[in-house]
């Protein structure tokens, strides 16, 4: 199968990553601990394709190579726009960098789907900046919404 | 793939749950029709999708910017108060909950960013009678999480507007009436100010109905008819018809506005329950938008077309 997909890949790539990114269950307002595992962290480099600045969070898409070479897409979902932007991370700050590799420290998703609820991204100028709230290991008390 | 809880809380118009996914797939296969190369495409990326994340979980491979170690100050007082044209504290202005008048999504954790510090203020919790701990005490933290109003994008109402509201608002003062605008979910409230007394028997709303005088250089809200739907907290705090809240907002300085809040409930609670006082402090930005969206009504909007038409092949 890996044989197969290595040559179709570059035939059907931009289809491929729009049917991924369909296919998985991406959530906007919902209960964090929910969907996510805030005991864990991840990082993940690969070409930022793909941006939606909008409430009720903003999402970004990533492209990666996991450990075995393959390309998948990655799902991160960030605090509100608003919130984002206050804390000093702009809409360009991603539009500016679509094509361009990036390295997104996020918290996974308890089902084992490439998404992640995002706390910073490292962008190419080498500024990490952030776009949510902290996730990792908290954000367990009350208040701690958006 | 999707748990039955993350598929409540699914907003976008694109497949979100599983039952909802399983019809995506098949009207995308349905638009490949019989192009083997792509059905067998589909088949490969969702291996690829399912295996990646297990294959990239880890820890620490890049430096993290700094949550928690944020420099935010709180403000300085900045001076008396303005007054209105007869005498009250101006209360207009933007206001951010806690003291920094902003948000700082790297300051989580700095009790600056808090309305208050409950190392310095701790608050009493909520006196419930037992029957009423004993229905707050089965809720586990994730039912909580997921049962709360605000995270369904109910409104949080009063006094949730204030307690349990990260985003700013903006506070207009007239000659008779106090006006909120909360920049969360574009929410208001208009409070009529000449001490008026409630209305006989008002109708249930979720932010009651308010009516305000003022007391020395307070503003009191007293706030009745408040739907049992809302919270007063994230934990689960519900309460009934007889619910009662009484707001007191002042501002002792330019830069500050003080809130505390007394509620009666003597249905759930055994006495009044009284807030810190908790702080918001002067921005100096324009509100913008927020909305919190949701897609059960989608559900709900999908259930009566099938009731009607039957369900869409």
């Amino acid at each position: 199968m890996t044989h197969v997909l290595k040559g179709i890949i570059p035939v059907t790539l931009s289809l491929l990553f729009a049917i991924a990114a369909n296919v998985l269950p991406i959530f906007a307002h919902h209960g964090f601990q929910a969907e996510y595992d805030g005991s864990k962290v991840i990082y993940i480099t690969g070409t930022l394709t793909k941006l939606e600045w909008e409430n009720p969070h903003a999402y970004f898409w990533v492209e990666a190579k996991d450990t075995t070479g393959r390309v998948t897409t990655w799902t991160f979902e960030g605090a509100s726009p608003i919130a984002v932007k206050r804390t000093g991370t702009v809409r360009t700050d991603f539009t500016s960098n679509i094509g361009k590799t990036v390295t997104v420290r996020a918290i996974p998703g308890k089902d084992g789907t490439t998404k992640g609820a995002a706390e910073t991204i490292k962008l190419p100028d080498g500024r990490e900046v952030v776009v949510g709230g902290k996730r990792f290991f908290g954000d367990r008390r009350s208040g701690g919404e958006y | 793939m999707a748990s039955t809880e993350v598929c409540l809380f699914g907003r976008r118009s694109r497949p979100f749950c599983a039952q909802d996914n399983a019809e995506g797939e098949t009207r995308m296969k349905r638009r490949v029709g019989t192009h083997a190369v792509t059905a067998i495409s589909i088949f490969g990326i969702l291996y690829l999708l399912s295996g990646s994340a297990r294959a990239q979980s880890g820890t620490g491979q890049v430096s993290v910017a700094g949550f928690g170690k944020s420099t935010v100050q709180p403000l300085p007082p900045g001076g008396s108060a303005p007054r209105t044209a007869d005498g009250h504290p101006d209360l207009s202005g933007v206001w951010f909950p806690g003291k920094i008048g902003r948000e700082d999504l790297t300051a989580e954790g700095n009790p600056a960013r808090l309305q208050f510090d409950p190392k310095v203020t701790p608050e009493e919790k909520p006196p419930y009678q037992p029957w009423a701990a004993e229905k707050v005490k089965k809720l586990s933290t994730l039912d909580a999480e997921i049962l709360r109003p605000s995270v369904n994008c109910m409104p949080r109402g009063v006094p949730g507007m204030f307690i349990t509201n990260p985003y700013p608002i903006e506070l207009i003062l007239t000659k008779t009436e106090f006006i909120q605008l909360d920049e969360l979910n574009n929410n208001f409230r208009v409070i009529p100010t000449d001490g008026r007394p409630h209305s006989k028997d008002p109708d249930p709303a979720f932010n009651g109905e308010g009516v305000a005088h003022w007391e020395g250089d307070t503003l009191v809200i007293d706030t009745i008819a408040i739907d049992e739907r809302t919270w007063n907290n994230f934990a689960g705090w519900f309460h009934s018809d007889q619910e009662h809240v009484v707001e007191r907002i002042s501002r002792p300085t330019m830069n500050y506005l003080t809130y505390q809040v007394t509620i009666e409930d003597p249905k759930v609670l055994t006495k009044p329950w009284t807030s810190a006082p908790r702080t918001w402090s002067l921005g100096h930005e324009a509100l913008q938008e927020y909305y919190c969206t949701n897609n059960r009504e989608e559900e709900a909007l999908k259930a009566l077309r099938d009731l009607t038409e039957g369900p869409k092949k």
